[in-house]
C-alpha cells in the first residue's frame, strides 16, 4: 500500500477525532480547521520517513497540541487579531447553561495549561503520556493541571461550586 | 467534582459533529505541492552555494603577488650555517692573492701590491676572489660557497 492511500485511509478514520480535539484547544471551529489541516499536512510530509506506523495516533495528537501551542506563541506576530466577540455561536449552542458557564471559562485558561486539562480529561492520557505529547516533564504536567484546575475555578467564581453542589444532590 | 464537570462538558460538546470542510485529497495535493516546491529551493540552493564556492577559489587563486616581497625564490635560510671552508687558489704564482676565510666578518679589503691589485669581498656565506695580473689581462674569479646561494658583490 502507498503511503498516499495509507495516509487516505487514516485521514478517514482520524479527522474528526483531531478536529474536535483541536476545537477544544482552540475553542473555535475555524481555528480548529486550520490547525487540523497543518497537521495532517505535516504528518503527511513526515511520513515516508516514519520508522514505524504504529503510534500513528499519538504521534498526530502530539503534532496537533504542538501545533497548537506553536501558534499561540506567535500569535502576537500575526496580522490576524483574533477577538472575543464571535460573529456567529460555534457548537457551544447545544451546551445546557452551566456547561456553557465551563466552557466559557476553559476559553481563559492559558494554551498551554488549557491543553493539558485537553489531554489528562479528554484524551484520557496519564501524566507520563501528557508530557510526552507536549514535551515537558512529569511535574511540568501536574502543575500545569493544578494551574489550569484553579484558574477554571477562580474564573467560574464560588457561586459555581455551590450550582454544581446542588446540581449533583438534585440527581 | 470539576474535572467531572469539564469531561461531560466535552462529551456533549462532540455530540453535534461540523461538517468537514476538506479532505484527504487536498491535503496530498498541498503536501505534493509542499514537496515539489522544498525541491526546487534545494535545487537553487545547491546551484547557488556551488557558484559561490567557485567565485571565491577563483578570486583566491588569481590574487596578485605582494609587490613590497624582493626577496629572491628559495628555500628559506636555516639558523645556523656550516662555515664552508675552501681556499682560494691562486693560478698565477706571479700575482699574489689573498682571500680571507669565508667565516670572517670583516669588511672587504683591499691589498694593492706593485702590478696586482687584489680585491676580496668576503661574506659569511660566500668568497669571490678576483685576481688581476698586470699585463696577463687574466681575470680569474675564483668562487667559494657555502651551502647556501648567497648573492655575492664583486667589486674591481
Amino acid at each position: 500500500m502507498s503511503w498516499d492511500a495509507e495516509f487516505t485511509h487514516y485521514f478517514d478514520r482520524c479527522a474528526d477525532s483531531m478536529r474536535f480535539t483541536a476545537f477544544l484547544l482552540c475553542g473555535n471551529h475555524h481555528e480548529a480547521e486550520d490547525l487540523v489541516q497543518s497537521a495532517f499536512l505535516k504528518l503527511y510530509l513526515a511520513g515516508p520517513r516514519l520508522a514505524q506506523r504504529d503510534g500513528m495516533d499519538a504521534y498526530l495528537r502530539q503534532i496537533v497540541v504542538r501545533t497548537f501551542l506553536a501558534e499561540r506563541r506567535r500569535v502576537r506576530w500575526k496580522r490576524e487579531k483574533l477577538t472575543d466577540s464571535m460573529p456567529d455561536v460555534p457548537a457551544a449552542g447545544s451546551l445546557s447553561e452551566d456547561r456553557l458557564v465551563v466552557w466559557h471559562a476553559l476559553g481563559a485558561v492559558p494554551a498551554k495549561q488549557r491543553a493539558t486539562l485537553v489531554l489528562r480529561y479528554w484524551h484520557d492520557l496519564g501524566v507520563e503520556e501528557t508530557a510526552a505529547a507536549l514535551g515537558c516533564s512529569v511535574g511540568t504536567v501536574k502543575s500545569n493541571t493544578s494551574r489550569g484546575l484553579k484558574a477554571l475555578r477562580q474564573r467560574l467564581g464560588p457561586e459555581f461550586g455551590d450550582l454544581w453542589q446542588e446540581v449533583s444532590r438534585g440527581a | 467534582m470539576l474535572e467531572d464537570e469539564l469531561k461531560k462538558t466535552f462529551e456533549q460538546l462532540n455530540i453535534q459533529p461540523q461538517p468537514r470542510t476538506f479532505g484527504a485529497v487536498d491535503i496530498v495535493y498541498r503536501g505534493t505541492a509542499v514537496k515539489r516546491r522544498r525541491r526546487t529551493y534545494a535545487v537553487a540552493a545547491t546551484g547557488t552555494g556551488t557558484a559561490v564556492v567557485a567565485v571565491v577559489v577563483a578570486f583566491v587563486l588569481n590574487q596578485p603577488p605582494n609587490q613590497d616581497d624582493n626577496s629572491p625564490a628559495g628555500p628559506p635560510i636555516p639558523s645556523s650555517t656550516p662555515v664552508p671552508t675552501s681556499p682560494s687558489v691562486t693560478p698565477d704564482p706571479g700575482a699574489s692573492s689573498s682571500a680571507e676565510s669565508p667565516a670572517s666578518t670583516t669588511p672587504p679589503t683591499t691589498t694593492t701590491r706593485l702590478g696586482a691589485t687584489t680585491t676580496a669581498t668576503t661574506s659569511p656565506m660566500a668568497t669571490t676572489t678576483r685576481t688581476t695580473a698586470p699585463g696577463a689581462g687574466v681575470d680569474t674569479t675564483f668562487r667559494s660557497t657555502g651551502t647556501q646561494p648567497v648573492p655575492t658583490a664583486t667589486s674591481r
